[in-house]
């Protein structure tokens, strides 16, 4: 087995490795080919902006929206009411 | 906003004794999620459908909650189940093997023989979100790039890297197993990716 990954084989294991999820020597690997690669760094880096980038877009929904919470609540008040609590002595 | 959510321990005697506090508090922590989760899945137009009448099955289906997860993944898986099965009732198929066959996002001829690049990246000009997404340009093309994915895979992105979620609980919410999920993760963060490079050539 060869020590190194190709381009190809870092782009099929960037996303594992920002996740921190690739086993330790398969780790050091990918950084030594990073080392000597410019194009693979900047595609980890694309990877790694690409991902924070989606992070603040969901931030920004977040903030936007606000569901009608107390709607919801109503809707589960009216269905509990059909359905049997377990509070044991109404149950009886 | 939500004040901090008590304990399972806490919620669930009081879920089941119908204690209304009780249901605000779960509603405010969760409903949001559950309906980026059923938009990831169904789509904008009825995912506030999917999750009410996931709300409706999570009470019918608590007493019998046997706790081998937590409450936050049992009612995403919910909503998950609900919302596939919508799909199939619109005859729109939301298996894995669709999405796992789907060819993975990487040009194959980005490559030379050795596997090295033979069309290296572009430089994108851009250092943080912030920066990208000044372009309303680069921000529709990118919803409109998240909007295309197979359904799975928007769904694991949309709960990794949009909510933050942990990749086992992710799993769990949409029946997979971790290699797969990772896969689905792996493929909607690339065809961003090639999206967004698109726009940089
Ligand atoms: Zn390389």
């Amino acid at each position: 087995m060869k020590m190194i990954p190709s381009c190809r084989e870092i782009t099929e294991q960037a996303s594992d490795y920002l996740d921190q999820n690739l086993p330790p020597w398969k780790r050091a690997a990918f950084r030594m080919h990073l080392l000597m690669c410019i194009y693979c760094r900047r595609h980890v880096k694309h990877l790694g902006l690409t991902i924070s980038t989606l992070g603040k877009i969901a931030a920004e929904e977040n903030a936007r929206e606000n569901s009608d919470i107390q709607q919801i609540v109503e809707l589960i008040k009216q269905e509990l009411e059909e359905t049997p609590g377990q509070k044991g002595e109404d149950c009886r | 906003m939500n004040q901090q959510l008590p304990s399972d321990d806490e919620l669930i005697p009081r879920l089941l004794a119908h204690d209304e506090a009780a249901y605000t508090q779960v509603v405010s922590a969760y409903h949001g999620l559950m309906v980026h989760l059923a938009r990831a899945i169904v789509g904008a137009a009825i995912a506030d459908e999917v999750a009410q009448e996931a709300w409706l099955a999570v009470i019918k289906a608590l007493p019998r909650f046997e706790r081998r997860s937590s409450l936050k993944t049992w009612i995403l898986r919910i909503v998950s189940n609900t919302a596939k099965t919508r799909l199939r009732h619109e005859s729109r198929t939301v298996s894995l093997e669709d999405t796992l066959g789907d060819q993975a996002n990487i040009d194959p001829s980005q490559f030379n023989t050795s596997g090295r690049w033979a069309s290296p990246p572009t430089v994108w000009h851009a250092d943080t979100p912030d920066d990208l997404l000044a372009s309303q340009e680069l921000r529709a093309c990118i919803d409109t790039t998240l909007r295309a994915l197979p359904h799975l895979q928007r769904a694991a992105l949309t709960l990794r890297d949009m909510q933050g979620l942990d990749m086992e609980s992710i799993c769990k919410v949409l029946e997979v197993s971790e290699s797969n999920g990772r896969v689905l993760l792996h493929r909607a963060r690339n065809r961003i990716q090639a999206a967004i490079e698109e726009f940089y050539q």
